[in-house]
């Protein structure tokens, strides 16, 4: 019976971790036994293989093993040692130099001379030699080492930080709220609404869940980041969840009457503020590899100008980051209310409110609350295959 | 056989494209044009792709990303890939 000197290792290697280079070998010993149960597998009864006599009238010492039944050991070895289990054997050559006699105590070495991160591919070169040290069997390989199938782990959420900006109030409070009562520590971050916000995180801790209110203008590199700098350091964690929902409403205008200025102003809020709190978190999302962050658009009709400019810059955005950080396990969607139902101190008549609802076929307006289920419907293990999606929640009221 | 091969492709980079795709696919050196795809080869599956790719990064000394390994889709992408990769080798190197 054919004898192993080295222990399987049943450890699944990372590609990064194999080195041009490496080896490893595998001595077998071939026995008759060998020989007969691989004649008995493959059908291949050449009296070369099967009878001493024939052999040796053949010009041989003895019973030759057959080359594919040594060739089944450079299997084992790059199945079970280089790169080992989860490798697929892509490619392989052989030359065989010199019979090997049952008896022999045979050693093949595996050595890895090229590395395909691309392709997370090796290859090697293979020796086999017996116990004089002769060669016996050479060759070329490849194996491609697969990706472990296990699903990426999520974070769950009792152990995420959110930064919802904009929360001190209207829909960002709605959000902050949602997150924290799901279990998440939550950042309420408000520019000038500082006591609402303090109000708003007073209520979530009296409810057992974790706020902790924090000003910055997001418009300013340095605010955002000193402000993301004191979650962090609050909550010991980096931030998880990102909603960029800070905004500002300006006059309603035509075309003709907007100065540049007024839609300046909405892009500097609504798609600075986004640039820069984005800036701030991805790269410790990416140190991770997961990190989920969700853009607050618009899906009413009848928008304000610069408000409507500047939301459909923050929808570029979102598919720009989710496109290209998708493949680091990065999600980036959008959530665009329609016309929202905020209750006393709202702005718009209450004509234009109800006919907004009429004209939505669920003949209803949006309320923070709904906004707020959406978003933590995203920031959920339920949405963990959405990216790059901006979705409405507006009744049916979609614009064009 | 002369292979018209598109400006952008130096010729001899071109014919060591064409011979590794010849060799990787087991088919005649003559049957691969720049046009030739997965679907014009009948060989060309997503595990012959691999070996071509390995093939090709240990010809020309390139690495290629899994973003670029999905774009090799025909012989004349890949021939321009790779000779945009290797210039930038070669001026990274300064020559």
């Amino acid at each position: 019976m054919a004898t192993s000197v080295i222990e399987p290792k049943l450890a699944i290697r990372k590609f990064e971790d194999l080195q041009v280079g490496e080896e490893c070998r595998l001595t077998r010993t071939l026995t008759a036994a060998d020989v007969d149960a691989f004649a008995r597998v493959s059908g291949d009864v050449n009296p070369l293989h099967m009878e001493d006599g024939f052999a040796r009238e053949s010009g041989f010492r003895g019973r030759v093993v057959h080359g594919v039944l040594l060739a089944s050991f450079v299997s084992t070895a790059v199945g079970m040692q280089l790169p080992g289990p989860g490798s697929l054997w892509t490619q392989q050559s052989f030359r065989w130099r010199l019979p090997v006699y049952i008896g022999d105590t045979v050693t093949i070495t595996l050595k890895i001379t090229f590395k395909s991160a691309g392709t997370r591919t090796v290859s090697i070169s293979l020796t086999a030699v017996n116990q004089t040290g002769a060669v016996v069997m050479e060759g070329e390989g490849a194996v491609k080492l697969l990706e472990e199938r296990t699903a990426r782990e999520e974070v769950p959420m009792n152990e995420r930080l959110a930064l919802v900006t904009g929360s001190a109030k209207g829909i960002g409070a709605a959000i902050a709220t949602a997150l924290a009562e799901a279990g998440a520590s939550v950042a309420v971050h408000y520019h000038t609404s500082a006591e609402q916000a303090a109000g708003l995180c007073q209520s979530l801790e009296n409810q057992g869940c974790r706020a902790f209110a924090v000003q910055a203008d997001v418009t300013g590199p340095d605010s955002v980041s000193q402000a993301i700098a004191r979650i962090e350091e609050k909550f010991g964690r980096p931030v998880d969840i990102l909603v960029n929902n800070a905004g500002l409403s300006n006059r309603a205008g035509a075309f003709l009457e907007t100065p540049w200025e007024l839609i300046q102003s909405a892009l500097d809020v609504h798609l600075k503020g986004a640039y820069h709190c984005c800036q701030r978190v991805l790269p410790g999302m990416l140190e991770r590899g997961s990190g989920i962050v969700v853009n607050i658009g618009f899906a009413g009709s009848a928008p304000q100008l610069p408000f409507t400019v500047a939301k459909s810059a923050l929808r570029g955005l979102t598919r720009s980051l989710a496109h290209e950080y998708g493949p680091k396990g990065i999600r980036v969607n959008m959530v665009s209310p329609g016309m929202v139902e905020i209750g006393a101190g709202d702005q718009v008549p209450e004509r234009i409110r109800k006919l907004q609802a009429m004209q939505a076929p669920l003949r209803k307006l949006c309320t923070p609350r709904d906004v707020a289920q959406t978003v933590l419907f995203l920031c959920s293990d339920a949405g963990r295959l959405i990216t790059g999606a901006d979705i409405p929640v507006s009744g049916g009221l979609n614009p064009a | 056989m002369t292979i018209e091969v598109t400006d952008q492709v130096n010729a001899t980079l071109f014919s060591k494209v064409q011979d590794l795709v010849a060799q990787v696919f087991g088919i005649p050196v003559e049957k691969v044009l720049p046009e030739s795809t997965p679907e014009t080869i009948d060989t060309w599956d997503s595990l012959q792709h691999l070996n071509l790719v390995l093939a090709i990064e240990q010809e020309f000394h390139v690495q290629f990303t899994p973003e670029e390994i999905e774009q090799l889709q025909s012989v004349e992408l890949i021939s321009m890939l790779v000779e945009e990769k290797v210039s930038a080798c070669e001026v990274a190197d300064g020559r």
